[in-house]
């Protein structure tokens, strides 16, 4: 919203309270003149002051490129006011063409969970509490039921002998439950299949969190809590800048870098080569040739998510 | 118009737009894929290379007996069958070369060429970049290691490693 547009509701709510004050009036109708007439007050005079930007904030995919200029710069000096970090908000725009895709190779995993320290390194995950994108699930050998696995594994050496590893993060559905349980339409899948959350538009009713099959969404319960030398400042809007409260968050194949040509952070971590990712657009891509000669299934399938996370074995 | 038929026009004007979305695959005009691919050099795995600064004065014995010691950091030898001995790989003609199953010289910076004669379905996969690990970028150039940057030839096997700690998430406790 514009300074005028403001100041024009502004002066509305204000006539509004000149007519009712007027009138004879019940107390609750003083009181609620007189409340309208603070908001008033509050936003006439201080549409410059950070929670009244906050208060107005348009969804996204409104924001102008002023808006968002504006907007990224304010979330920077936030994070420097606070921590001493100078970072930098941006928002890397899809790839025409470009789809992608993850495929993990079972074989070579051996849940050491290195992709999954290097993800909450790269999104600027808190400690305390703790939240992970990526949980490696210990199952039997020739098991499928992974509700008897484990995620809370604590061995000195992996692989554990008749134990495999599934390490599951947000698998990107081409038809996200997520997506359709949000009821303010908070999150959404971009045209390169990636599901985003808009953290200023989230009203944390958690909706999406009950409806994802592979419990790929975090709740931030408390203050997030990081350490200023845990930040990294290369923080995408839509993808790891540092969250507020009371708001979901999820893994997003680390946007900021795979819209730039980089790996996701979990990718460069994983020291077995587990991990393959690409675009599914492109056929000479990694990923389309793992799908088009290995083994390759998806987690899940009888959902009908149809997701953009394959496993495969080679 | 038969009443089957009514129902049926009836379930699709009402029922069709509840259904899963149909999928888009819009997959016109990839981009393509770079093809420069680079292949890191590999530092000498043991300090004494080249082997002929000793080996050239010394007559190779090719008959296959137990040894004590190897030049590897790890010591020991766990590869294939057990009766494998030195010059399976090993080039009695040049002890600086390796050589494939069918006596073809490598140099130790190709090792992938040796590894592929017996290991071809993991070499057609390295060099499509579906075995290993990439580094670089997804859409350009990347930087692939050869097979001996991860796996010691003499003990191939992944040893086991120390994992990152167990997650400490709320709800996530069994």
């Amino acid at each position: 919203m514009k300074k005028d547009e403001a100041s024009c509701a502004g002066a509305r709510v204000e006539k509004l309270v000149e007519l009712r004050l007027s009138k004879d009036g019940s107390r609750r109708s003083f009181l609620k003149s007189a409340l309208a007439a603070a908001v008033t007050g509050t936003v006439a005079s201080g549409c410059d002051h950070p929670f009244v930007k906050d208060l107005l904030q348009k969804h996204y995919k409104e924001l102008s490129d002023e808006d968002k200029k504006e907007l990224f710069q304010r979330i920077e000096q936030r994070t420097h006011a606070w921590s001493g970090v100078r970072v930098k908000v941006s928002d890397p725009q899809p790839l025409d063409g470009v789809h992608w895709g993850y495929a993990l190779n079972l074989n070579h995993c051996n849940g050491n969970r290195r992709c999954v320290e290097a993800c909450a390194r790269e999104n600027n995950l808190p400690n305390d509490p703790e939240i992970r994108y990526i949980r490696v699930v210990e199952a039997d050998n020739g098991s499928q039921h992974l509700e008897h696995g484990t995620v809370n594994y604590d061995r000195e050496q992996v692989p554990e002998p008749g134990k495999y590893y599934l390490p599951v993060q947000c698998h990107q559905c081409r038809n996200p439950p997520c997506v359709k349980a949000c009821p303010t339409k908070a999150t959404w899948q971009e045209p390169d299949g990636i599901v985003v959350v808009d953290y200023d538009w989230c009203i944390g009713c958690r909706y999406c969190q009950a409806a994802c099959p592979y419990h790929a969404r975090r709740f931030n319960w408390t203050v997030p809590s990081i350490e200023p030398d845990r930040i990294n400042p290369d923080q995408g809007y839509l993808s790891n800048r540092i969250r507020p409260v009371g708001v979901i968050e999820k893994c997003t194949f680390c946007l900021h870098r795979v819209r730039r040509g980089r790996y996701p952070a979990c990718f460069e971590a994983c020291p077995t080569g587990a991990r393959k990712f690409g675009n599914l657009a492109d056929p000479s891509s990694e990923v389309r040739q793992i799908i088009a000669s290995k083994r390759v299934w998806i987690l899940k399938e009888d959902l009908g998510t149809d997701p953009r996370f394959f496993y495969f074995y080679a | 118009m038969t009443r089957s038929s009514c129902l049926l026009a009836l379930l699709c004007a009402s029922g069709c737009n509840q259904g899963i979305e149909p999928m888009k695959r819009d997959f016109a005009d990839p981009p393509p894929a770079s093809s420069v691919v680079m292949v890191e050099d590999h530092p000498a795995l043991i300090p004494t290379f080249p082997c002929s600064s000793c080996h050239a004065d010394r007559e190779p014995d090719p008959r296959p007996r137990k040894l004590v010691e190897y030049h590897t950091p790890k010591n020991g030898f766990d590869h294939g069958t057990k009766d494998g001995w030195c010059y399976r790989c090993h080039s009695l003609e040049n002890i600086d070369r390796l050589r494939t199953t069918l006596g073809t010289p490598v140099a130790f910076s190709d090792p992938q060429d040796l590894c592929g004669s017996c290991h071809g379905d993991k070499l057609i996969d390295w060099k499509a970049g579906l075995h290993g690990l990439n580094r670089g970028s997804w859409n350009g150039p990347k930087l692939r290691q050869s097979c001996t940057f991860c796996h010691d030839p003499h003990k191939p096997a992944f040893e086991p490693m120390v994992p990152e700690r167990p997650p400490d998430v709320l709800g996530e406790r069994t």
